[in-house]
């Protein structure tokens, strides 16, 4: 345990503080863009499917960002610890980061007097979240760039602004929408692009498949 | 510096993100414009019509009425829309607050908020569903509140200054107000726009209005992915030790791949104009209008050029300075934030990072705000041109401390 906390503090140190000073910045700056007074459950659900779900994408795309260098990556591979205990160690703490900004989110909704069924809220939000920063993490991880997997989750994000209601179950901003919260289909998709990320970074035969534009300097 | 160049082309052309750039792009478009049906329905309008479209008026009664509906169909739904820091902010007001406001909807117009209430849910009950947008803004221009017959603009000025105290700033009613007085087109006002867009809109420079407008939406973000992505392969591919050793200066090596990034972007947004702008000078050629052709180049180089130029100066200093992806998320804060910030979808254009012209057409308007569009892009376009260098003066400070004891040319 001793050894995963310190390879969880490591991390945190030298690859994730930023990601975590940018979610506390979007935290602290919501005041001035968006309003939590007196809402009624439509204008609660657009701040926590619109706003606070980013979160998710800040906190989860960057997870295996270390190992994009191709020496730390073959280092980690020649230890005893197994890889995907490394990616789950820092899932197991983006996820309770991503449910306290969340819950930071409701507070300020609650403490503005507005209107909404709070469980009901933060789990339909908290599940799009993580769907959304999946998105990102699988994205990054099977090109391993960083870059691709936030241009794949903004672009989601952004194309759901206008298209939502044509992508079916996984259409984001539902309850704003005032349809039915796809809580189990996100979560179950965000665990699965997680795994597969997790996967296609670790069990293909032969080691770490990178993509062919790795390798030419892409 | 010419093979520098095209090495760097090549750097970009292998990169993954650039194709995912041109597809994102290039389905945007066509999906927002297709083959430019606006166009296509275009016909000169005929005296005897019902119905010739909306314009804003000046008229200062139409500006009382337009800003006295608004309030009212605002404090009906308990829903204001503000732009306080120039992000859109909604205001929901508390029963106190609701009260003031409909206090003062019925000074406006002499009537109980209730009553107004019941005429305005039978007005939209008995005009039924609107089958079409032009059929609804028609309805939606056919519903007046009738005002009180003594009302002055010194009491409405009056009355905006008190709403705004309860609201906040950066309210409709905070000299925003102006831009509600809609009135309907007459036969001659709709004339006098159909002569306008073939003789001086020539159809493709409208046509191009709309291309820009669409496309500057998606350029304003796109182009950060393509510098970060060109900006981080060095440390990736563990060169940027070897590129320091080498005698090029950061300056030169910089600009070409800035250059390089730029230009790669650029092409196929021109070459999608170009495209675009095809149906325009067919249908201008139809009608006997002689088509504007470079309008497509003269267009993407004004309007959309400074936004890839901004967005990939961004992506270059953010990258530079703090070897991350934090210029993602800066540019897409920055590029949404205008999207929101934006208060009508035609002109207006301010310092906004995307201009907005959501309509074909509207020359007599459009020219009246170009001088304040061309500002807005020379600002952007120098802003850029002022970040690149900072990006060179930050590459070159790194590159001093890591070479330190560099072996120099000497002249023995």
């Amino acid at each position: 345990m001793e050894k995963y906390a310190k390879l969880m503090i490591s991390f945190v140190r030298h690859h994730y503080l930023p990601h975590l000073g940018i979610t506390a910045l979007l935290i602290a700056v919501s005041g001035a863009i968006i309003s939590f007074r007196n809402l009624d459950a439509g204008a609660s659900a657009q701040v926590m499917e619109m706003y606070a779900a980013l979160a998710g994408i800040l906190l989860l795309t960057p997870l295996f960002a270390p190992e994009t260098d191709q020496q730390i990556w073959e280092l980690k591979r020649t230890k005893v610890t197994p890889m995907w205990r490394l990616y789950l160690g820092r899932l197991f703490l983006a996820v309770p980061v991503l449910a306290v900004t969340m819950g930071i989110f409701l507070l300020r909704l609650h403490c503005g007097g507005s209107e909404f069924d709070a469980g009901s809220l933060f789990s339909a939000a908290y599940s799009e979240a993580l769907f959304l920063g999946a998105t990102g993490f699988f994205a990054g991880a099977v090109t391993n760039q960083p870059v691709i997997g936030y241009m794949v989750s903004l672009l989601y994000y952004m194309g759901n602004i206008g298209i939502a209601g044509k992508l079916g179950w996984l259409g984001l901003f539902p309850l704003m929408r005032n349809q039915p919260a796809h809580r189990g289909c996100f979560l179950l998709t965000a665990i699965v692009l997680i795994a597969l990320g997790i996967l296609l970074r670790e069990r293909i035969p032969g080691g770490m498949t990178l993509p062919f534009w790795y390798h030419r300097g892409a | 510096m010419t093979a520098l160049f095209l090495k760097e082309c090549r750097q970009v052309l292998r990169s993954l993100v650039y194709y995912i750039y041109l597809v994102i792009f290039v389905l945007f478009i066509t999906s927002q414009i297709g083959d430019m049906e606006s166009v296509g329905s275009l016909s000169e309008p005929q005296p005897g019509q019902d119905f010739y479209g909306s314009g804003h008026s000046t008229d200062p009664h139409d500006i009382m009425e337009g800003a006295i509906e608004s309030l009212f169909e605002e404090t009906y739904r308990n829903h204001f829309d503000t732009y306080p820091f120039g992000f859109i902010k909604v205001v929901t007001l508390d029963e106190t607050e609701l009260a003031q406001m409909k206090a003062e909807v019925e000074q406006a117009c002499g009537r109980n908020f209730d009553v107004l209430c019941r005429l305005y849910t039978d007005y939209w009950q008995s005009a039924g569903e609107a089958s079409t947008y032009d059929e609804y803004l028609e309805r939606q221009l056919d519903w007046h509140l009738p005002l009180r017959a003594d009302y002055t603009y010194e009491e409405f000025e009056a009355q905006m200054g008190r709403v705004t105290k309860v609201i906040g700033r950066g309210c409709t009613y905070d000299g925003n107000y102006r831009s509600e007085a809609i009135k309907e087109l007459t036969y001659e006002d709709a004339k006098q726009e159909y002569q306008d867009l073939c003789e001086k809109d020539r159809i493709t420079r409208a046509g191009m209005r709309l291309f820009c407008d669409y496309g500057g939406i998606l350029l304003a973000i796109l182009p950060v992915f393509v510098g970060v992505s060109v900006c981080l392969r060095d440390r990736r591919a563990k060169a940027a030790e070897v590129i320091c050793a080498k005698r090029i200066s950061g300056a030169a090596l910089i600009v070409t791949r800035y250059a390089a990034s730029v230009i790669l972007m650029f092409v196929p947004v021109a070459v999608c104009a170009f495209l675009m702008q095809m149906p325009c000078s067919y249908k201008a050629a139809e009608i006997g209008v002689t088509p504007d052709q470079t309008a497509f180049l003269t267009y993407s180089v004004v309007w959309l050029l400074p936004l890839i130029l901004l967005a990939t100066a961004v992506a270059f200093v953010l990258t530079e300075l703090t070897d991350s992806i934090l210029a993602i998320l800066v540019q897409a804060v920055w590029a949404y934030g205008s999207l929101i910030m934006a208060r009508t979808l035609t002109g207006d254009f301010g310092f906004k990072l995307i201009p907005r012209w959501n309509e074909f057409g509207g020359y007599d308007r459009f020219s009246q705000e170009l001088p304040q569009l061309l500002l807005n892009r020379v600002c952007y376009t120098v802003l850029s041109v002022a970040l690149v260098i900072l990006a060179i003066c930050i590459y070159e400070r790194k590159r001093g401390v890591t070479t330190r004891g560099k072996i120099r040319k000497t002249h023995d």
